[in-house]
């Protein structure tokens, strides 16, 4: 563990049954937004809800600014710093958007009222549902519901966040907003957002940490996952055999992934390219494996 | 400062209870003791029947307690699910308590005291008390979001059905007259003992001991 | 309630035969899933194991009515625990059909093609798989206590139908439920209300049992004095009772469908029939039992030996009612054991064991006190000197337990020690041989002889006819019996059969008795305390 890492996941396993979700993780977190991802499988709910104390790994360890968390008082340590929006949030339909985050404060501990109205009003002042608070959740959208989730994560000022999938489903300006909310949160906070769309990883997250099958297949920062593509991304006007993807542009040209033949024109690549890549190159020694 | 979340979680806790169910069981277990004491009279072990009846309603309500939709939200919690629960059913237990004393009392003045003078009301009311304990601990063990209420109605309702079953040498489900009655009820007793073990196990915190954790849930795709 | 429309633009609506076709057959298909949904809910997997267990472990356990089964009781019985899987069903196919509005897929599905009516229809449909599993488990567990030796009897198959009736009726029910309230809490709370319509249906206090009005309920069990009619006596309209059953259940799910807004005509015609249907089934079961039947039963009361076939096994003559020829082979065993340890006179006189019931004709109104009649041994008297057999012994139309295999010695042994039928107390030397022979004939009437003075605490009674007169012998007599039991039995055998005539005459006393084996007799209880009939013992 670094001096920085606020929160160290050491070689973490957990299996379900036979499947192996989770083998061998180690994953430290530091201050600042890290982004996890990786495709459907791959195991980032699961490692999201072990640092959530959600749930317990078969091995491997759980260390949060300086406490171990395998036991309860540790649990209890952590939980207290923690703020965790789970991908399919449950609501009580009935409560408002106030009472509901009201409640989860309370579940907080934050007994005094005063403070927890104040507190209350200024999570959902930040993630924009001023106008709203007093709506039932049950007449909220989809994604106003997201936010309520979000700002129930919020509740208390926790020092490590858990997103999991948390732009799903807003708007490209609600996606703005999260943009800048989690950005400022990040500057003086750990905060661990998985998620599928790259654009928020490259605009978001300081850190990128890419998972498939259950290991870490990638730990850095974004330009470096992108930097994996260097080289194997090009254009031309027809669609190669070679390529690994291939698509019609806006401007009227193929942008190729994969093996680029010799004398193509490279382009520089995205990190959604290098993410491909990555999966890819990984892939045979799946096979093999 | 567990006391203090307790005290403040007990006006949200009193919205977010499906009140509804749990007084559709009631209701019906009033109903079911009014009607028979006003129309007719009955042998005592047909007013026996008559309150196992009424219990085995209040217990199917009471199952749909437990139904909490923002579980899987609030389980990471520092406040612990278990106090969550307790809250719950400290907040039914007083009411449960009225609503049998209501019962009790409905029949005795519909149907006349003397017919319900000779019944032994202790055994019948750990008999309801089991079936309630029973109802609320199967639904914990079925889990806080949805499936929970349902699990324990139908659990409740199956192990009453079953309990009628066995001869006589098993049998739990007596007559008044009958010698074994206090016995039987010793144990009916350890019912309510194994439905609150039950209850403390099922709100156990998720985050400890994986290997009850993995036979309860599905590994969940992301 | 779904918001979306059920209305599907004209000419892509159930006008034409191919739409309609491609509706029935995803109905089909829908209900295929719906039926392994059904069969594996634990309730419902829990309910049928109950109903195997049950026949199981009873089976196992030696029952009597599993060894003896009289078919045509066991047929109905097969309806109580058909309950079981009923109110499973309820419960299962309620929580089917809230599946969609518990897990929001309500919208979802409201705008696919398939209209809500036909999602209805498929649960509705999931049912019948499930009725005809506990129709087949009844049937196989007929089959196998038919199988059974001492099987008498036939079954009613519409009274085994009545249990899959029962299955599809409440689980409509419980789809019905499932449309009109949303919550999951109704099914079972309908289940509870249902479980006290049962009690209350089937509780003497009621005043249903015995009446014809108990036929609109559920199951209709046995009634009080009905035990042990022979088949064509029994009268039970099992047929329209299914068919009322079942009619009610194709009532609830036309209904339900209709609601649904299936298309109206063919529905309401469905409805309407069914309903007429039900009616008539429902008011033919409750006809009062046929001129015809009441005289049968009272000719088989009175007179049994007209409705009798005999089969004679040496000096034994045995009648029995059509279908119950399959005792005679477990009759023979006690009767000529109790005859072997008879002296040469006694036991070559010819006997005949005569089946004998009491088929009364329940009271009308009556319903509280269903009172049977005593059984009428004048006329059975009659019945023997024009049949023939003067004298005959009376033998039960159940058969299986101890005391049922004691009662029928004890019954030969009376006749054989030249006890009358008017002797309601036995004691002295009649008494103690009597139950000596009958305790010793077999083993199973070794075990009959002690229920029986477990029974009674110390005495014993045996019944001399079904619902009528026992006889009694005291204590007394009974300890010495048991002195006597503990003997060898070849040397009180020899010797009851040296001394038949003197220990056998009226009034021989007790203690005489004893002495004579070496025995010493209990003291007599005080004056005050003595059963009237044993002075002089």
């Amino acid at each position: 563990m670094t001096a920085t890492q606020t929160v160290t996941l050491s070689d973490m396993t957990v299996r379900f049954g036979r499947t192996t979700a989770l083998d061998g993780v180690s994953v430290g977190l530091e201050q600042g937004v890290t982004g996890l991802l990786g495709p459907n499988g791959a195991g980032k709910t699961t490692l999201l809800r072990v640092l959530a104390t959600a749930l317990a790994p078969d091995s491997g360890t759980v260390r949060a600014f300086g406490v171990a968390a395998g036991d309860a008082a540790g649990r209890l340590a952590l939980r207290r710093r923690l703020g965790y929006a789970p991908q399919e949030p449950g609501f009580h339909l009935r409560f408002t958007a106030f009472e509901f985050v009201d409640y989860v404060a309370i579940l907080k501990e934050m007994t005094d009222r005063r403070a927890r109205h104040a507190e209350v009003r200024r999570v959902l002042h930040e993630v924009g549902l001023d106008d709203r608070r007093g709506s039932r959740i049950r007449a909220l959208s989809g994604g106003m519901r997201r936010r309520v989730a979000l700002a129930a994560a919020l509740v208390g000022d926790p020092d490590l966040l858990v997103l999991d999938e948390p732009t799903v489903g807003l708007d490209p300006e609600q996606r703005l907003r999260f943009r800048e909310t989690i950005a400022l949160l990040g500057e003086r906070r750990s905060v661990l957002l998985s998620t599928h769309q790259t654009e928020d990883v490259t605009a978001l997250c300081a850190r990128v940490v890419v998972l498939h099958g259950g290991r870490v297949r990638f730990d850095g920062d974004p330009a470096g996952l992108a930097a994996v593509a260097r080289g194997r991304v090009w254009t031309s006007p027809d669609r190669p055999a070679t390529a690994l993807a291939s698509w019609r542009t806006g401007a009227g040209v193929h942008r190729n992934v994969g093996t680029a033949p010799a004398g193509a024109e490279l382009v520089e690549p995205t990190l959604e390219d290098g993410y491909l890549l990555l999966l890819e190159d990984a892939a045979p020694a799946e096979v093999a494996a | 400062m567990r006391a203090h979340v307790a005290v403040a979680l007990l006006r949200p806790t009193l919205r977010a209870v499906p009140w509804i169910s749990v007084a559709a069981g009631a209701l019906l277990g009033l109903i079911l003791v009014a009607v028979p004491a006003s129309l007719v009279e009955l042998e005592p072990r047909g007013w026996a029947t008559v309150l196992r009846l009424a219990a085995v309603a209040g217990a199917v309500g009471a199952a749909f307690l437990l139904d909490d939709p923002a579980d899987r939200t609030t389980v990471v919690m520092p406040t612990p699910r278990l106090l969550r629960r307790a809250v719950r059913v400290a907040l039914l237990l007083p009411l449960l308590a009225l609503w049998w004393a209501a019962a009790l009392l409905a029949l005795r003045a519909l149907a006349g005291a003397a017919q319900v003078d000779g019944l032994p009301l202790a055994g019948l009311t750990v008999e309801a008390v089991a079936l309630l304990a029973a109802a609320i601990a199967i639904a914990a063990l079925a889990g806080g979001t949805g499936d929970g209420g349902v699990t324990g109605a139908v659990g409740v309702l199956a192990g009453a059905l079953l309990a009628c079953l066995p001869p006589r040498p098993y049998a739990l489900v007596l007559e008044p007259a009958d010698p074994a009655w206090d016995g039987v009820h010793g144990m009916w007793a350890l019912v309510i003992a194994a439905a609150l073990i039950a209850f403390a196990v099922a709100g156990r915190d998720p985050g400890a001991q994986r290997l009850t954790h993995v036979l309860f849930r599905r590994p969940p795709w992301q | 309630m779904s918001t979306t429309t059920e209305r599907l633009p004209p000419g892509v609506a159930g006008e034409s035969t191919a739409n309609r076709i491609a509706v029935a057959w995803a109905v089909l298909a829908l209900a295929r899933v719906e039926v392994v949904r059904l069969l594996r809910h634990p309730a419902v997997l829990l309910a049928l194991a109950a109903m195997a267990a049950l026949w199981v472990t009873l089976r196992l356990g030696g029952a009597t009515w599993t060894r003896f089964p009289v078919l045509h009781e066991q047929d109905r019985a097969t309806q109580d625990l058909a309950l079981l899987p009923g109110l499973a069903a309820l419960v299962a196919g309620n929580l089917a059909v809230l599946r969609s509005r518990r897990d929001g897929t309500e919208e979802l599905y409201g705008v696919l093609l398939l209209p809500r009516w036909a999602r209805t229809g498929a649960h509705l449909l999931a049912l019948l798989p499930l009725a005809l599993l506990v129709g087949a488990a009844a049937a196989v567990h007929l089959a196998a206590l038919a199988a059974a030796p001492g099987a008498v009897g036939q079954v009613n198959p519409w009274e085994v139908a009545t249990g899959p009736a029962l299955v599809l009726l409440l689980g409509a029910v419980g789809v019905l439920i499932g449309r009109v309230v949303p919550s999951a809490v109704a099914a079972s709370l309908a289940v509870v209300l249902l479980l006290l319509a049962f009690d209350v249906m089937t509780s003497p206090v009621f005043g249903l049992p015995g009446r014809p009005v108990e036929w609109l309920t559920l199951v209709v069990g046995e009634r009080l004095g009905q035990e042990g009619l022979t088949p064509d006596l029994l009268a039970r309209p099992a047929i329209w009772h299914v068919a009322y059953l079942t009619g009610l259940a194709l009532v609830v799910a036309c209904g339900t469908l209709l609601r649904d807004r299936a298309p109206r005509i063919p529905l309401l015609a469905a409805l309407v029939a069914a309903a007429l249907g039900t009616v008539t089934a429902g008011a033919l079961q409750l006809r009062p039992v046929s001129e015809e039947v009441r005289a049968a039963r009272v000719a088989a009361t009175e007179r049994p030996s007209t409705r009798q076939t005999c089969e004679t096994a040496g000096t034994v003559t045995y009648c029995t009612f059509a279908g119950y020829g399959a005792w005679i082979r477990e009759w023979r065993p006690v009767v000529e054991a109790v005859r072997r340890l008879l002296p040469r006179g006694p036991a070559e006189r010819p006997l005949v064991v005569r089946q004998r019931m009491v088929a009364t004709n329940p009271a009308p109104e009556d319903g509280n006190s269903l009172a049977v009649p005593p059984p009428p041994l004048a006329a059975w008297r009659a019945d023997d000197r024009a049949a023939g057999t003067p004298g005959a012994v009376t033998a039960g139309t159940a058969w299986g337990s101890g005391r049922d295999a004691f009662g029928l010695a004890g019954l030969v042994a009376h006749r054989a020690t030249g006890a009358t039928d008017a002797d309601d107390v036995l004691c002295g030397g009649r008494a103690i041989v009597l139950l000596w022979l009958a305790a010793r004939a077999t083993p199973e009437t070794a075990t009959g002889f002690v229920e029986a003075m477990r029974a009674s605490g110390g005495d014993v009674f045996f019944e001399t006819a079904p619902y009528g007169p026992s006889v009694h012998v005291t204590e007394r007599d009974v300890a010495v019996v048991q002195a006597l039991l503990r003997l060898p039995t070849e040397r009180v055998g020899d010797e009851i059969r040296a001394d038949w005539d003197a220990l056998t005459a009226a009034k021989v006393p007790t203690a005489k008795v004893a002495a004579r084996f070496g025995l010493s007799a209990p003291p007599q209880p005080p004056k005050a305390e003595r059963t009237v009939g044993t002075e002089g013992c």
